[in-house]
């Protein structure tokens, strides 16, 4: 069985009180194939059809490892970007396999 | 750049070998391109020549740790830059073959006295007393003199994955339930032992801006009710069904998040830290971390890597 892994964006860490469980909202990305020059992934936030972000709710153990993401400008960058803004500014990423060694290994297994 | 991370690969087998020469064979193919923009005129690096003896020299004699150059950086802390910080930020050059030569000096004149102190207390017992001021004397400086030189530049890392099994195995029973530092099969988490907020399920939605923060919990409620896998689709099945129990919610804003290595499952990578947390005074966007994570609770994270990873849209 091939587990379908999915890259998101944590919006909120938290337990219900009352419950053992520790919970995740989080909202998901849609990957196209990788860019043939960069060799990366793309990314963009999966949205319903009236343009609201998808997100869901699912255990926090079910992280396996953080990722790593760069804005991806397209043709001109939104000047409004700057290091606190860039991810709520773009709606489009790339993943970052080049991040450190061990998420190079862990995308690219040979 | 792939060529660069796949060479430092501690272990090697035949496809491995054959991604490394395809990733050369790449950077070949495309080099016209970069002198034909003029960013350089020419490939004549020595450091490129070494590139193209990698795969050969895997091939005859293994993974070889004599690529690493991190020795050789190393050394420039030792030579270049402990001999700066000890002038005055004028004349480097001149200050720092200074420094070294009356560092080797020191050096050798305690190993000169070490010596013949040693030589004296074979040759003649009267002046041991003597020789033991010697050594006290020039005891230290030695030890220090071999710190410098041989700095071990590992740092201790904790481990989640031990210290979430001695949690669950009740080696400590007072500790904060539930455990703060738990694991799945491929990954460590650990919280800190205080939530950064307490509050309301409508306030919490109000704060991280997320509107459907009520649906979502009573999805998710349906959802582990029914033993469903959580696939993150967005669907609202359960509004009619399940209602959210009016209880608080305890927020956590920072997580880390600890792997095995790679190639040795037996150690782990250090823990990197997930921030979570709401706009603020200082950061009018909030900052919310990535992350990969699985659709169910047994994951085989990282061993096919992205295959098979959905890139179908799921819309509502």
């Amino acid at each position: 069985m091939i587990l379908d892994h999915l890259i998101v964006q944590l919006r909120l860490v938290f337990r219900i009180l009352g419950t053992d469980t520790f919970l995740a909202y989080v909202q998901r990305f849609n990957v196209t194939p990788p860019d043939a020059a960069s060799g990366l992934h793309g990314l963009k936030h999966a949205i319903r059809t009236n343009g609201t972000r998808i997100g869901d709710i699912i255990p926090l153990t079910h992280i396996c490892s953080p990722a790593h993401v760069i804005p991806r400008f397209g043709r001109a960058a939104n000047s409004h970007l700057n290091s606190h803004t860039s991810y709520k500014l773009s709606s489009e990423f790339w993943l970052n396999k080049y991040w450190n060694k061990q998420f190079y290994y862990c995308l690219c297994p040979s | 750049m792939d060529f660069c991370y796949l060479g430092q690969m501690p272990s090697f087998d035949e496809s491995a070998l054959t991604k490394l020469a395809g990733a050369l064979q790449s950077f070949h193919d495309n080099k016209e391109a970069i002198l034909s923009t003029g960013v350089c005129s020419h490939f004549d690096i020595p450091k490129l020549e070494l590139l193209q003896h990698i795969v050969p020299s895997i091939w005859a004699s293994g993974a070889v740790l004599q690529w690493s150059v991190d020795v050789t950086e190393h050394a420039h802390v030792t030579e270049i830059k402990k001999p700066a910080r000890a002038g005055n930020n004028q004349n480097y050059y001149s200050q720092i073959a200074r420094h070294l030569d009356r560092t080797e000096k020191c050096t050798r004149f305690d190993t000169a006295t070490c010596i013949l102190s040693l030589c004296e207390d074979v040759g003649d017992g009267r002046e041991e007393e003597e020789d033991h001021k010697h050594k006290h004397k020039h005891g230290p400086d030695e030890e220090t003199d071999n710190t410098s030189f041989y700095p071990s530049p590992t740092r201790k890392i904790l481990n989640y994955f031990d210290i979430a099994s001695s949690l669950s195995n009740g080696d400590f029973p007072d500790s904060l339930r539930p455990f703060r530092t738990f694991t799945s099969s491929t990954t460590a988490i650990n919280l800190a032992i205080k939530p950064s907020l307490s509050m309301l399920v409508d306030g919490a939605s109000e704060l991280f801006q997320m509107p459907d923060l009520h649906p979502a919990i009573s999805e998710y409620l349906y959802r582990s009710a029914r033993g469903e896998a959580h696939k993150v689709s967005g669907r609202r099945q359960a509004t009619a069904h399940c209602k959210v129990p009016a209880a608080g919610l305890q927020i956590w804003s920072k997580i880390w998040v600890q792997q095995r290595t790679f190639h040795d499952s037996g150690a782990v990578e250090p823990p990197q830290t997930l921030i979570i947390s709401p706009p603020s005074q200082h950061n009018a966007s909030g900052t919310y971390n990535f992350a990969i994570v699985s659709p169910t609770a047994d994951s085989d994270w990282p061993l096919n890597g992205l295959s098979g990873m959905s890139s179908s849209h799921h819309l509502t």
